[in-house]
């Protein structure tokens, strides 16, 4: 049994299981980091202890993951098989190096409503897909754009803390940058 | 866990304060200043992070927006360079030395060399006020330095042809050289008169004393005055200071 012909199941935290391919779900950092150490090869140094998993081999890893939930889940891993023959080339914080351009697939998988964009930037953060986050958070980005405060404030439902005065001197403070 | 937490708290709507603040700053990465600064002035948090992350970023950008603004402003109280050129205060060789010489507009030389041609501006400007304070052709007419004309070229014919009639002070002047002239010339007249005059008279001396030796040998030896003798006794005599000596 090769690498990528390895299943994986996840499982959101509202029991939805999820079959993919390893190859796809180790688009997520984090899972890869897993499976490293959980081990699929007996010449591995650590592998003692998973001599019993070889048995399993034949059957699926299953990964809970309790902190997405399915509707998200469906999303990123939608996103995950399309780019599972795409390299981001990333540096060791797996953050990337180079700029990858935004296909208009991607903007069409992004245009969800807020709530979803919400839980796939979490959920991008937590199972470590830096191209998916940055991408999200560029859509959260082009959605402050150009906006007064008071826009920016009904676009995400902010509440408005500030006192009058503490208002004004803000106001006051950034004059310098009315008109540019 | 914390995430688990966040995602059974997600509201109905996307609320940006409800991301951690690392993930906001992700987002904020997208955002140029002026978003910032918005987004600053919605929230008492999101001013903390947003000042917390960007304090230099918006201080540095502060300081280059108010120097452009300031630039700016400047340029419009500040005559361009064609109408400080149309106004004659920029010559049309200072001109493009100053300005397509390769110096850079805004380097010290450049500085440098409009401070040096606009002292240099300031004095023609001030000697050319001097210059208009002379008195015009009118009122030396009216003073009488100048004789009234007709027009402006036969003066300037006459002048160059030397016909002085037009200037009554250089002909008085003209007039006043050639009667020094004319007085020194009688004086030298009348001393070089004096002097031939002089010499006349030691001449008369001279022959009558001649004579009076011829005389007296002729009277002596009785036979006619030779001439070698003249010579000899001519010889003899020498000249000096309108004297004679006889030797």
């Amino acid at each position: 049994m090769t690498q990528s012909d390895m299943k994986v199941v996840l499982i959101s935290s509202d029991d939805e299981r999820f079959v993919v391919d390893r190859k796809v779900a180790e688009k997520s950092l984090m899972i890869k980091n897993m499976l490293k150490h959980v081990g699929n090869n007996n010449n591995d140094d650590d592998s003692d202890e998973e001599e019993d998993d070889d048995d399993q081999n034949s059957e699926p890893y299953e990964i809970p993951i309790s902190s997405v939930r399915g509707s998200v889940m469906k999303h990123v891993l939608d996103w995950c098989e399309h780019y599972k023959n795409v390299d981001f080339p990333t540096n060791d914080d797996g953050d990337l190096i180079a700029e990858h351009p935004v296909s208009d697939w991607d903007k069409e998988f992004l245009t969800v409503d807020q709530e979803m964009l919400y839980g796939i930037i979490l959920a991008a953060n937590y199972f470590n897909i830096k191209p998916l986050l940055d991408r999200a958070c560029q859509q959260v980005a082009n959605m402050i754009k150009g906006k007064s405060p008071e826009e920016i404030r009904k676009t995400f439902n902010i509440s408005n803390d500030f006192t009058a005065e503490e208002e004004a001197a803000i106001r006051r403070e950034n004059e310098w940058a009315e008109d540019r | 866990m914390e995430d688990q937490q966040l995602v059974s708290l997600v509201p109905d709507a996307f609320n940006i304060l409800d991301l951690p603040a690392e993930l906001m700053i992700r987002v904020f990465r997208y955002l140029d200043y002026a978003d910032l600064l918005s987004l600053s002035r919605t929230n008492s948090r999101l001013r903390n992070v947003i000042c917390d992350h960007y304090f230099n970023y918006i201080l540095s950008l502060r300081n280059m927006t108010v120097k452009y603004k300031l630039n700016r402003w400047l340029q419009l109280l500040r005559p361009t360079r064609a109408e400080v050129f149309r106004m004659r205060m920029l010559n049309y060789r200072s001109f493009f030395y100053v300005f397509e010489s390769g110096i850079s507009e805004n380097s010290f030389q450049h500085q440098f060399e409009v401070i040096r041609l606009f002292n240099a501006m300031l004095t023609r400007d001030r000697l050319r006020k001097l210059l208009a304070q002379r008195p015009t052709r009118s009122e030396l007419i009216v003073r009488g330095i100048l004789k009234p004309e007709q027009s402006d070229g036969s003066q300037a014919v006459n002048y160059a042809n030397g016909h002085n009639s037009q200037f009554p002070l250089k002909t008085k002047i003209d007039r006043l050289e050639q009667e020094n002239l004319s007085e020194i010339l009688r004086l030298f007249i009348r001393g070089y008169e004096r002097n031939r005059k002089r010499k006349n008279k030691n001449f008369v001396e001279f022959m009558r004393t001649v004579n009076f030796f011829e005389s007296l040998v002729r009277s002596s030896e009785g036979k006619p005055f030779d001439k070698c003798v003249k010579k000899k006794v001519l010889l003899n005599v020498q000249i000096e200071g309108g004297r004679v000596r006889y030797v």
